[in-house]
């Protein structure tokens, strides 16, 4: 059978549809196939029956006929194709395919995952990206069918999502992903190419693999000037490109230099360090910083620090004026973002002099005081973890000079020293006695020292901060702690410190709970109540005295700590509880807040009827 | 002692919304009390919600294929996440504690029994059987009138709009033909309204080369189904008498809905049958306003390949069970098969799972076609047919899948036919970039599940394939 032929007049159809069946008549091109159609039916009743509709399409007819002939003719037509269709595979290649280093994927996953997470990176509005880092943290895009999404995430209009892919999800892979992201390269493109390349750049690419260097080096030469930095990025791992990173690191383009100091950082060859020395000490400073500062290498900085040194020192005959002082603070600010993570004892030896012989560094004395912090408050911070007594004892002199330094010594005391001996330094001595600080500088150090304490007996857990636990208070805190931050009524640190065993403890929280404007710190005064180890008669009286206190009237909401608190007492106090927290309902004013204290009631009702 | 997984449970589910809610529960230990009876076919307990009281469910395992969910939640999903958290919380250990059934499920339950005693009397001829609807002779008449007018309306539009030519079509057309859509619904041609929105649907595209072709290929179905559907109406006419065709699948482009109680009249009920989910996905049809989930199916031993459909409105989605993929073997005691081609619609009431066995696979690889020319003649017999189903589903033996050097991929059989593999139109998701990316050894001597769909631009016969399956893996490339 011919399929040519009637694909040819499949399309002359097509055409007769959208240009109107009323212009068929006499149709030229139809009337050309038509006698070819005749002359095949003479052996296919099919190619006869077409041809007879034809002769009738483009014949004298009415309108109407003819648009129903048309369909007609389509119709027997599709059906004829229909068996006609053509499903061989041209030019196959006889190798087998290649192992793609994904085959650990998995295609466990129901519809249900799957098309939540296919739904959010494929749509856009809100609560996408809950469903995309949740996925990524239940493993869902360990499943084959995710990949292209995730690859497609590096273009979703949400940049938090895009850079959440390139941060977690597609680093996930490994770098078998490496030829997948170069396939979709448009070396022209922009952010979601950029995107690609920082994949790229943190999966690392292979010395041996030619074809993905060579990809790289076209885009390093030919892209975009964002492409071009990125990819110059990737390039610092690979010897071979060393001169050419040198060349780009003169380039006219600001990102272009950028991207080839951050590769020749990663580089660290003789060479490449030459090169970064000189644009450090030349007009790409802070380019080189920052590269310097990302990927500092030791050979790197045993060149920078002398000469950080020699910066400090030099000495300045001219005037004073803030023209001179921008320009040295701009000479000097690079060495503080290249050393941001620095670790190096030549670096440890220039903190240690810098913090104890300010007078030898005369160049900090001309920075205004918030530069001359920074200065200083970097070499803290690196003498604070360094834990040595050389290290302490600069802390101190730091210390001496300006409150600002304390929490450094603090930290670094409280990790050299007991317990014992850290309180007796800050506060069972000398200034720290007094109960009231007098002069203007003994309240400054009380303050830091107070706010210190603040950031010392918290941890951090996903921007949560949660109390120490209980066990590193007891034996890693002076019991002393606990008088004096009570002496100086910081319910917070009190709640933070609290311990059994302290006779003051309980009178200071009773206090509290008279004194009706603490509405808010219920929880720290509870906290504080466990932690000291008071039984649960107590515990329960204060519980009800702070409710009964309360200014109800004012208070329109009750926290969920709260609520389980009161539904925490125990079954032979319970009973008593609701009747005394029931009359309290008449004095709320917000109905939600009625309903709640209802509940609770009932709640304990339950609890006392079931204890029976 | 009832054996429940969580795989189960989660087919249970309405949605993944519900299921995460009730494994919720468990975690935050929502649940006051958990007990089964000693029987063990039924779980209950109480757990605690917003309000005073908690809330008191319970799932009824009596019927082990069907469960029953009840809850004192005012939800409207069945089973809601109190009955599937208390379902998880089986499955995870918890301990419940052995007591007697309620008084209050026990008498559900003695009505439940009732009514089945009562329809198994009446069966049996027991009890005069529930009285046979009426047919009201002049009412259907007059459907009947309606509908075959709807048809020369529903002629006419066509014939107006392929006299002007379908480059002429604009906004204005566009929602003339929705407009006549509704009415078609209201003359009781659902079938034809959803097809003529579909044609709205192809005007409005933003590819116009593609949604002309398109257009065309569906004004002539659109052809086909005035003619067919006329003729068969008017036999009806004649005879009022005469029951629904069975065979063929014109009732349902009339829009008819059939009952499962028809389709046991008419013969067409499997008993004992069981089905392995071969491949799932779930798309939004917009001409039918419905989300359609769509399963493909192996009857075991019997080597067909059935499909589930749902529809769920766009606006009931909130009360309807999305369906999921299913791994596990459904032991089915009663599957309800549509009129259809190659894969008929089937359903069933309920189901027991059963984890998949070696046999199954044996039964699997007795299922697939071994030769390309085989089943590419099927396809094309059923294709033939302008009403029959346009994208059929075929399980094929591969000797291997090997890429073409202009980078598609092809299905070779053992005779060395080749069979091109691309993505068709009428699947909401691509799936042969995968192929480059899976395990290569899935890739020889294994099975793969494909849809067909012919293209008229082209006059290619394309295959998307589905599903990947080699020995005891079933690799689903779509879900």
């Amino acid at each position: 059978m011919s399929t040519t032929l009637l694909q040819e007049l499949q399309g002359e159809l097509r055409r007769l549809y959208i240009a109107g069946s009323d212009l068929a008549a006499d149709d030229f091109r139809l009337k050309r196939i038509e006698p070819k159609f005749a002359q095949l039916g003479e052996r296919a009743p099919v190619f006869k029956k077409l041809a007879e509709g034809l002769a009738e399409l483009t014949g004298p007819s009415e309108a109407e006929a003819r648009a129903s002939k048309l369909q007609d003719v389509s119709l027997l037509l599709n059906s004829v194709l229909s068996t006609q269709g053509a499903t061989a595979a041209e030019g196959l290649k006889e190798e087998k395919l290649q192992e793609s280093g994904l085959t650990d994927l998995t295609t466990a996953h129901s519809y249900r995952q799957l098309a939540e997470v296919q739904n959010a990176l494929s749509t856009s509005g809100g609560g996408r990206y809950e469903i995309v880092t949740t996925a990524h943290r239940d493993g869902l895009f360990r499943d084959l069918r995710l990949f292209p999404f995730a690859m497609k995430a590096l273009n979703d209009p949400y940049a938090e999502l895009a850079d959440y892919a390139v941060r977690y999800i597609l680093p996930s892979y490994g770098p078998v992903i490496v030829p997948y992201l170069l396939a979709g390269l448009d070396i022209q493109g922009g952010r979601e190419q950029e995107r690609r390349l920082e994949v790229i750049r943190k999966l690392g690419v292979d010395a041996e693999d030619a074809r993905t260097l060579n990809l790289l080096v076209k885009a390093a030469e030919e892209g975009s000037d964002k492409v071009r930095a990125a990819a110059i990025a990737c390039l610092g791992s690979h010897p071979d490109f060393e001169d050419r990173l040198i060349e780009w690191s003169l380039d006219k383009k600001k990102p272009v230099r950028e991207g080839a100091l951050a590769a020749l950082a990663v580089r660290n060859s003789e060479a490449a360090r030459d090169r970064i020395y000189e644009a450090f000490t030349g007009k790409d400073a802070m380019p080189a910083a920052e590269a310097v500062g990302a990927a500092p290498a030791a050979e790197m900085l045993e060149r920078l620090i002398p000469l950080y040194a020699e910066k400090l020192r030099q000495e300045y005959t001219g005037e004073e004026d803030r023209k001179s002082k921008d320009k040295l603070w701009s000479e000097l600010e690079p060495f503080t973002v290249a050393f941001r993570y620095a670790k190096h004892t030549e670096l440890e030896r220039l903190y240690l002099d810098l913090g104890a012989n300010q007078s030898d560094y005369p160049a900090l004395g001309r920075l205004d005081y918030a530069e001359r912090f920074r200065t200083l408050s970097q070499a803290a911070g690196y003498l604070k973890e360094s834990d040595t007594e050389e290290a302490l004892e600069v802390l101190y002199a730091l210390e001496e000079q300006s409150p600002d330094f304390l929490p450094y010594a603090f930290h670094a005391t409280k990790s050299r020293r007991s317990p014992a001996e850290l309180y007796d330094r800050y506060a069972g001595s000398g200034r720290g006695l007094l109960r009231t600080a007098v002069s203007k500088k003994a309240q400054a150090i009380q303050k830091k020292l107070i706010e210190t304490l603040h950031g010392e007996i918290h941890v951090y857990e996903n921007y949560v901060r949660r109390r120490l636990p209980q066990e590193t208070i007891e034996t890693q805190w002076d019991p002393r702690w606990l008088d004096w931050v009570i002496d100086r009524n910081d319910l917070e640190l009190v709640s933070g410190l609290a311990a059994p065993g302290h006779p003051k403890l309980l009178p200071y929280l009773e206090k509290q709970i008279e004194n009706t404007s603490n509405s808010y710190y219920e929880h720290y005064i509870f906290v504080a109540l466990d932690a000291g180890g008071y039984d649960e008669e107590t515990k329960y009286e204060l519980l009800m005295r702070w409710m009964e206190n309360r200014d109800w009237k004012k208070v329109y909401s009750i926290y969920h700590g709260e609520t389980e608190r009161l539904i925490r007492i125990p079954a032979r106090f319970a009973a008593e509880a609701a009747d005394r927290l029931e009359p309290l309902i008449v004095h709320m004013r917000f109905e939600n807040l009625k309903e709640t204290m209802q509940e609770v009631v009932h709640s304990l009702r339950k609890k006392a009827a079931s204890d029976e | 002692m009832l054996q429940l997984t969580a795989s189960h449970i989660d087919s249970l589910a309405p949605n993944a919304a519900a299921a995460k809610n009730g494994r919720g529960l468990v975690q935050k230990n929502k649940f006051v009390k958990l007990h089964v009876s000693e029987e063990g076919d039924l779980l209950f307990g109480e757990c605690s919600g917003s309000g005073k009281s908690n809330y008191a469910c319970s799932v009824d395992f009596l019927t082990p294929d069907n469960p029953v969910s009840r809850c004192s939640c005012p939800s409207r999903q069945f089973p809601c996440k109190h009955a599937l958290g208390l379902m998880y919380a089986y499955a995870d250990g918890l301990k419940f504690e052995q007591s007697t059934v309620p008084e209050e499920i026990s008498s559900k339950r003695e009505k439940a029994e009732k009514r089945e005693e009562n329809k198994a009397k009446r069966e049996s001829g027991e009890l005069p059987p529930a009285k046979p609807k009426k047919v009201n002779k002049a009412a259907l008449k007059k459907k009947i009138a309606q509908q075959l007018e709807a048809l020369d309306e529903l002629e006419k539009l066509t014939v107006s709009l392929v006299r002007g030519g379908l480059g002429t079509a604009s906004a204005r057309t566009v929602k003339d033909l929705n407009d006549h859509a509704k009415r078609l619904g209201s003359s009781y041609l659902t079938g034809a309204e959803n097809e003529l929105r579909r044609l709205a649907l192809l005007l409005e595209q933003e590819d116009r080369e593609s949604g002309y072709t398109y257009a065309a290929e569906q004004l002539t179905l659109l052809n086909a189904f005035i003619k067919k559907g006329r003729t068969y109406l008017q036999a009806k006419q004649e005879d009022p008498e005469l029951s629904p065709d069975t065979e063929s699948t014109i009732e349902e482009w009339l829009g008819h809905a059939w009952q499962l109680s028809e389709l046991k009249e008419a013969g067409r009920v499997s008993e004992n049958v069981e089905l392995l989910q071969l491949a799932f996905y779930s798309y939004r049809d917009e001409a039918r306003k419905e989300f359609v989930d769509t399963g493909f199916w192996l009857e075991l031993g019997e080597g067909r390949i059935h499909r589930t459909v749902q529809y769920r409105p766009f606006k009931a989605v909130k009360f309807m069970k999305e369906e999921d993929s299913f791994f596990s073997v459904a032991q089915i005691a009663e599957l309800y098969r549509y009129p259809g081609g190659l894969n008929a619609r089937v359903r069933f009431e309920g189901m027991l799972p059963r984890q998949t066995a070696s046999g199954d696979f044996e039964a699997v690889l007795g299922a697939a076609s071994a030769s390309i020319a085989d089943a590419v003649k099927a396809v094309k017999n059923q294709l033939k047919d302008p009403l029959a189903d346009r994208a059929p589903v075929v399980l094929l033996k591969a000797s291997r899948i090997a890429q073409t050097k202009s980078g598609t991929f092809a299905l070779v059989d053992e005779t060395g036919a080749a069979l091109e593999l691309r993505d068709i139109y009428r699947l909401p998701q691509p799936t042969t970039p995968l192929l480059s990316l899976v395990d290569p050894t899935l890739l020889e001597e294994g099975l793969v599940l494909a849809m067909f769909e012919h293209r008229m631009d082209t006059g290619r016969l394309a295959a998307q394939p589905l599903t990947l399956i080699k020995g005891g893996r079933i690799t689903r490339l779509l879900y």
